[in-house]
């Protein structure tokens, strides 16, 4: 008996509490933004574009990623970040640690909303049970529709059970708001809100009653963005540039400014160009138009800023923190919110106003006051709404520039802004075809026997785009 | 009447006789050979020198009998010395064969199929694996032939989704390790470290026996489940003064296949710049013949070079690849006890400048007989192991660097580091600068000085056992044997950063690396204990009978531990390779993995007039990997032969068909799981992305944050061991006396209930799941053939032999809501994988799209470009069959072998192909002089939805190799045809050698791999190459070590 007693498992560790998962938790989310969101996001959003002297993301200005390009960042989210927040969920619950479980929870909301805002339809009501004692091995796809019921009954949850004076709450270990309760409250709050402005277009009515709970909340406070630092040690780098440096990218610099976003900056006299993207080796600012990069190269393209992680040649770049939420992504969440009546109280002129402030504020770029009094560029106060929410979604879009890159292209995707994306000139999926949704991964098409049996076109739509 | 006989009376004198008895084939005296007086009760037999004497008369006939050799006989004339050489012969009447447990048996008494490769058909082979290539049906090896390569090996087809499908090694009864462990990360740092069953020396052994299925490993348990591989190794004679034989070797290696280049476009990028001196790309303009320069201008200086072809600039990159190989050994023996001591060195300098292998085997054996019950014998083996090996993959490989050059680039020319134009220098302000021409490449010379990978192996294995006979029919043997060994690796990677000294026009493209140091070093243990009793009586007349009982226990513990460098921090001091130069935290794993078992097994054989036979096994084994409820497990084995031609060994058909059997099998081996599966635990955190991870601690704020993940592996506390069952049928057939050999097998095997690491969608939660699944069958046919149509009185003998062996594999079911596996390491573009209804090791990945109806292919009407296709199944890596064909000439002193096999069918992924489109210096690049074309047979949307035949709408190339390539169509045919060995061989003959002091000598010059021939469509690589090593993935060819074509002399002289 004692002789075959070998089989427990040296190398790894039989259980360990919750506030040792939470912060691989959080940084499997923030890896997945950071990393291949940030890349697919920076060049569909058209930030970003391939240089024409590498090749590695070709294929997401062709518009033809495969599906196995997927893999890893479903991997993030879903085993990474997912399944440890339910871990944290569940030893939360045992140990009643009912913060270690707000908190989680509002990191799943999180997740699972990017997740279906990415691919549409997927796992949801009967993910995460893999070791359940009554196991789901294979979970079913849900409706996106009924995703959105369940990440507000959700949201709500975590909201209700949130006590800011709870003594016993996540510290250092909470690597976004080290486990400051108050403000975990906010962010749920606008991820809320988020949720609801995201139907807008699609199913108003329930958009309306989403936002409308939120009457009176509090939302994410100036300079309270959410997100996770990074820091030049190996291993603990922002994780675009964590990649670009390592040894098989070795610094190649893939990622340079598109003409789309770069001229938009140029074209408004706005000061955060320097903010968002650099001078080339040679001292020139400039870009290429999207997806040009099979074109002879006329000029050495400039590259994003160390601020946004992808500067290749710029060892700052490691410090790039990954941003889950912004103070003026909540402003300009507020202010669409309440240009459609959802939200009342402040004019929608002062969140607008602020959203773009605080943009200026974070990154630190001076002249802020000459920027937003342009035409073009100020609020139009006496515009349609509709052209109200372009000036907002265009304006938050110029402003996640480098850094949010995937939520400003889920918003493109919501609301057409802004309206001058082009087509990519690399594109070899046919005319005005633009990506809409992303490939389920390999390992869902042949590992799960739910998912659908043929995979999206690139430029599908999901369901609250169309 | 009676009529009365004579009997003639005959006056001739006796006369004494003496004469020497050596083996033909190369030349070693033979003892014990049986030497008789024909009719007659006089016989002798030969001493420990092969020496005879003995008394006959002129006109009598001397009979010489051995076995395992031809019968020789000599009239005696009158002289007083007859010398005889015997010739080897493999009968199926008097074949002794090893079996499970090394018990010897007479093959003609066993119902299933085994081959045995005798030393003489090793041949020169460095690689013990890659010289049963084509010796065995229903063996596939597959090995690039170069010293120290892994060599896959796999018998009757893969019976394992994703663990292990390779047979046991066993050395004189001890199993022995044949692990090939790679790096994860093929894609990049590819280090062909081979695989430990090849460690042996060659030289040492004496036979090797192949033990095909489970019906024949049933006695070995759980680890022969896919066969097993029984190295006899050799040893002392009885009564035999010390013999020296010293062989010594030359060996010349060169690249077996490289692929078929353009020379027609040279450097530049004509959808570009077109004479773009920084490119790789070969896209350039058509080649004049003109002087330009090319390219960095240094210090006001260029190159000038003709724009001309070089057709050679790869293949001369390669040097000749040189081994040195030289073994000695002696042996003996007395009455009572014998030894045997050989000493080995292999020394050998890669193809691939300051690259090297070096390989020392000492083997020790002995037996003694202590009393008339007590014997014992003891066999141990040291192999010494260090080298210097080349990056393969797609970032510093040398393969990647010197395939990516232009057409008119001459690569030797950039040997020269010292010269600025190649290498790097420092420049006046103090800037660190590289003058190579390249921006998107760098020189091979400087990765060659730069990347470094050792390997040094410490190894011994060895066996001890002691029998004791207490009485007549009983035979009481303990066998202890343990294989040790100690395997290190270190990878170097320097630390630079150069830049361009034109930076103006060669832009951001430095050459950077932060660098990195690791150790990867792994000391493995397995300890065998065998107690085996056998007894054998006679039950009847003409009923015999053999029982064994054993006990088997066996202990294997692995304990590796892997440190480097910061995977991104790298180094901080350039040039100190050291751990504590770590730019960052050390990257540390070490995993400690342990298994324990033991088992119960029994045999018993019945043998009936020597002329039926039925033996039925048992084993029973108790695991430490499986749950205690569900750990003991048994398995039984039942097979029966019929020599059916004892029924008329005295008729005139006899001679016909001289010897016949037919045999029948079924057998079933249980295989316990490898260890930890029954659990789920947490794992320190550590985030990966396609390229770059976080490993945690992070430090945030100035505090230090641990953090541990939940597992990715859902464990399972209800494993169940799996089974793998064959049944099998076959026959062996001698015709005229013995001349044509045929040995014919049908098998089917099924594996079921396979413990697999199931891989499940990842929103589960996790990524696999430990379970018993799955159903996976081989169905095959095996033919063995062997003639000797010539076998003439004055010394001709021709002898000829094939091989033939199909497998069917088929992958019948997985696990409900699970359709397929992806096996092992692919790239996200084309993955390996187990799929229902489709062999094991199906293709999968995303190709051209093809119309269904027409089955060509979809174009672009706007671009004349073909559509990429959603991700589908494409062909198997496994051949529809594979065969061979040998044959063996022996006149006087010289023997002729030569040795052709092929495997048909069956598909690999050329990343080679797929490099050397894309910078446009593969042949097929240069198709219609580059200018746009009709893309061959392709349809269009003629804007209705109908898909029409294309004849005028055009692509362009460039973009096409460049920009559209999808990875299905870098699958190309892995048939082949090689010229597997081939050699001479000349026997001094013993008049020759009076006055020197050699009792043998032969000379033989051989080669190995020595010609392939591949279908038209394979431009690229030697199907037999592999990135992947012996792992389960096979058809990856992803710019890794090319396979070798090896020619060599050696000497070899007994004293």
């Amino acid at each position: 008996k004692k002789f075959l007693d070998v089989n427990t498992d040296p190398n790894n560790a039989v259980d360990v509490p919750a506030n040792l998962l939470l912060p691989g938790a959080e940084t499997g989310l923030t890896y997945a933004l950071g990393n291949t969101l940030a890349i697919n996001g920076g060049i569909w959003a058209q930030y970003w574009t391939q240089n024409p002297t590498s090749n590695q993301y070709n294929s997401l200005d062709q518009y033809v990623p495969a599906q196995g390009d997927f893999d890893n960042v479903w991997l993030n989210l879903q085993v990474d970040a997912l399944e440890n927040l339910q871990k944290v969920v569940e030893k939360g619950n045992a140990t009643k640690q009912k913060e270690y479980v707000a908190l989680a929870t509002i990191l799943k909301v999180y997740a699972f909303q990017l997740t279906t805002d990415l691919w549409g339809d997927v796992p949801y009501s009967q993910t995460l049970q893999g070791d359940a004692v009554t196991r789901i091995l294979f979970p079913k796809y849900d409706a996106q529709s009924d995703i959105y019921d369940g990440l507000v009954k959700m949201i709500d949850t975590a909201r209700n059970m949130i006590d800011v004076n709870d003594a016993v709450n996540p510290g250092p270990d909470d690597l976004i708001y080290g486990g400051k309760m108050d403000k975990w409250l906010r962010f749920a709050n606008t991820l809320k809100l988020k949720i609801g402005l995201r139907l807008a277009k699609k199913d108003a009515a329930r958009a309306a009653n989403i936002v409308k709970s939120l009457q009176g909340a509090e939302f994410i406070r100036p300079g309270e963005s959410a997100m996770q630092n990074f820091n030049a040690t190996g291993g603990q780098q922002n994780p675009l540039y964590g990649a670009i440096a390592g040894p098989v990218l070795d610094k190649t610099q893939n990622l340079v400014a598109s003409s789309t976003a770069f001229n938009f900056f140029n074209e408004n006299n706005d000061p955060r160009i320097f903010a968002f993207y650099g001078p080339a080796p040679n001292g020139n600012f400039s870009s290429i138009p999207q997806g040009s990069f099979g074109n002879p190269p006329t000029t050495i393209v400039s590259p994003p800023t160390a601020i946004t992680g992808g500067d290749a040649n710029d060892p700052q770049s490691a410090f790039a923190p990954v941003r889950v939420m912004t103070d003026y992504e909540a402003n300009f969440l507020q202010a669409e919110a309440t240009v459609r009546g959802w939200l009342t109280g402040t004019p929608a002129d002062s969140f607008y106003n602020r959203g773009v402030r605080y943009n200026f504020a974070a990154f630190q770029v001076d002249g802020y006051g000459d920027y937003i009094v342009q035409d073009g560029v100020k609020y139009p106060s006496t515009g349609t709404d509709a052209q109200k929410l372009e000036a907002i979604i265009t304006q938050k879009w110029a402003a996640m520039c480098g850094t949010q890159n995937i939520e400003a292209w889920t918003e493109w995707r919501r609301t057409g802004f802004p309206s001058f994306f082009i087509v990519s000139q690399g594109s070899i999926i046919g005319a005005n075809r633009m990506p809409g949704i992303f490939l389920y991964p390999s390992s869902e098409m042949t590992r799960n026997v739910n998912a659908p049996k043929t995979n999206h076109f690139v430029y599908d739509k999901v369901w609250w785009a169309q | 009447a009676l009529l009365i006989l004579l009997a003639p009376v005959f006056a001739f004198a006796q006369q004494k006789i003496s004469g020497k008895v050596t083996a033909q084939e190369d030349g070693s005296a033979l003892p014990g050979v049986s030497v008789r007086i024909k009719d007659s009760n006089t016989g002798t037999q030969t001493d420990a020198k092969g020496n005879y004497s003995i008394t006959a008369s002129q006109g009598q006939v001397l009979v010489f009998t051995f076995v395992g050799y031809t019968t020789h006989e000599v009239p005696v004339t009158g002289a007083s010395t007859y010398n005889v050489s015997l010739q080897f012969t493999r009968t199926a009447l008097t074949e002794i064969v090893v079996t499970g447990q090394g018990v010897k048996r007479e093959k003609r008494s066993l119902g299933y199929a085994v081959a045995t490769i005798n030393k003489e058909d090793i041949g020169d082979n460095v690689s013990p694996i890659n010289a049963l290539t084509g010796k065995v049906a229903g063996l596939n090896i597959t090995s690039g032939y170069a010293p120290g390569a892994s060599s896959r090996i796999t018998l009757r087809g893969p019976t394992s989704f994703n663990g292990n499908n390779q047979p046991v090694f066993v050395i004189d009864g001890i199993p022995v390790s044949n692990d090939n462990i790679r790096n994860s990360d093929f894609l990049n740092d590819q280090v062909d470290y081979g695989n430990r069953g090849n460690d042996i020396n060659p030289n040492d052994i004496e036979s090797i026996t192949v033990l095909k299925g489970p019906a024949a490993a049933a006695l070995y348990g759980s680890i022969a489940s896919n066969g097993a591989i029984l190295i006899t190794t050799k040893k002392g004679k009885k009564n035999s003064p010390a013999q020296i034989n010293f062989s010594t070797g030359y060996q010349l290696s060169q690249v077996l296949k490289l692929p078929t280049f353009q020379n027609e476009f040279g450097q530049g990028d004509l959808d570009a710049i077109a004479d773009d001196r920084r490119e790789n790309f070969s896209w350039g303009l058509p080649f004049d013949g003109k002087v330009r320069p090319f390219g960095q201008v240094i210090n006001g200086k260029q190159q000038l070079k003709e724009y001309k072809a070089i057709p050679n600039n790869v293949k001369n990159f390669f040097d000749y690849g040189q081994t040195f190989n030289n073994n000695l050994t002696i042996s003996g023996g007395n009455e009572k006890s014998t030894y045997f001591l050989s000493v080995g060195a292999l020394n050998n300098k890669g193809i691939i400048p300051t690259t090297n292998y070096n390989k020392y085997n000492i083997r020790f054996s002995g037996s003694s007989e202590f009393s008339d019950k007590f014997s014992s014998t003891v066999s141990v083996g040291y192999t010494n192991i260090s080298s210097q090996l080349p990056l393969g993959g797609q970032t510093n490989s040398v393969y990647n660097s010197i395939f990516q050059q232009p057409r008119d680039m001459p690569i030797v020319d950039f040997k020269d580091l010292s010269n600025p134009f190649n290498g790097t220098f420092t420049g006046a302000d103090g800037t660190q600068y590289y003058g190579y021409y390249g921006a998107y490449t760098k020189n091979p010379y400087f990765l060659l000085q730069n990347y470094k990978n050792n390997n040094s192996v410490d190894r011994i294995n060895g066996t001890f056992s002691l029998s004791y006979k207490p009485v007549k029919g009983l035979d009481i043997t303990e066998r202890i044997g343990a294989d040790v060994y100690a395997d290190r690796r270190y990878e170097k990677g320097a630390k630079y950063f150069y830049k361009p000294f034109e930076q103006a026009f060669y832009g951001q493209n430095n050459w950077t690396d932060n660098g990195k140091y690791s150790q990867d070093i792994t000391n493995y243990l397995q300890f065998n204990h065998d107690l085996i009793v056998t007894y054998t009586t006679t039950l009847a007349k003409d009923l015999n009978m053999k029982v064994l009982g054993g006990n088997n226990v066996r202990i294997t513990t692995n304990n590796n531990l892997f440190s480097a460098t910061n995977g991104t921090g790298g180094l901080i001091v350039p040039g100190f390779y050291n751990l504590d130069n770590s730019n960052g935290p050390i990257n540390s794993t070490n995993t400690l993995t342990q298994r324990r078992l033991y088992g119960f097994y029994g045999e018993a054989d019945f043998d009936y007039k020597n002329m039926l036979f039925l033996g039925f096994t048992g084993r029973n084994d108790i695991s430490s990997t499986l749950p205690t409820n569900n750990n003991s497990y048994f398995y039984p084995s039942v097979n029966g032969a019929f020599v059916f031609s004892e029924l008329y060994k005295d008729k005139a058909f006899s001679d016909v068909l001289s010897f016949g059997k037919v045999r029948l099998s079924y057998a079933k081996v249980g295989q316990d799981a490898n260890p930890y599966l029954l659990q789920t635990t947490y794992a320190k955190t550590s985030i990966n992305g396609d390229f770059g991870s976080i490993i945690f601690p992070l430090t945030s704020n100035g505090s230090t944050i641990p953090s541990f993940s939940r597992g990715n592996r859902i464990g399972n506390p209800n494993l169940k061991p799996e089974f793998t069952s064959s049944f099998e049928v076959g026959t062996e057939l001698s015709f005229i006396k013995n001349m044509i050999n045929l040995d014919l097998t049908y098998y089917n095997t099924k594996s079921t209930n396979q413990i697999v690491d199931v891989p499940i969608p990842n929103s589960s939660g996790y990524t696999s799941i430990a379970m018993n699944v799955g159903e996976m069958t081989n169905k095959g046919l095996e033919i063995g053939l062997r003639a000797t149509p010539v076998n003439t009185s004055y010394g001709l003998r021709i002898e000829v032999f094939g091989t033939y062996n199909k497998v069917k594999n088929n992958v019948v079911s997985i696990n409900e809501g699970i359709n397929q596996i992806v096996i092992g390491n692919g790239t996200t573009a084309m993955q390996q994988v187990a799929a229902i209804g489709k062999p094991y090791g199906t293709f999968y990945g995303t190709g051209l799209e093809i119309d269904p109806a027409s089955g060509k292919v979809v174009i672009d009407t706007a671009t004349g470009m073909p559509h990429n296709s959603a991700t589908r199944f494409y062909g198997t890596y496994l051949p529809d069959y594979m065969a061979s064909l040998g044959a063996n000439i022996s006149y006087k002193g010289f023997t002729l072998k030569v040795l052709f096999d092929t495997k048909q069918g069956g598909q690999f992924y050329s990343n080679t192909k797929s490099v050397i489109d894309f910078g446009g210096y593969s042949i097929e690049t240069a198709a219609n002089g580059r200018k746009d074309y009709v893309f061959p047979n392709s349809v269009y949307d003629d804007g209705t939805g109908k898909l029409v035949n294309n004849t005028s709408i055009t692509f362009h190339p460039e973009r096409y190799w460049t920009r559209i390539v999808p990875a299905g169509e870098n699958l190309i045919d892995a048939s082949y045809v090689k010229l597997r060995e081939a050699s001479l061989t000349y026997s001094f003959a013993q008049s020759m050698l009076k006055r020197t002091p050699f009792s043998r000598l032969n000379v033989v010059l051989y080669g190995n791999n020595l010609f392939l021939w591949v279908p038209k469509s394979n431009q690229f690589a030697d199907p037999e190459i592999n990135g992947q090593g012996a792992a389960n993935v096979q058809g990856y060819e992803f710019l890794s070590n090319p396979s070798l074509r090896n020619m060599g002399i050696k000497v070899d002289v007994s004293f």
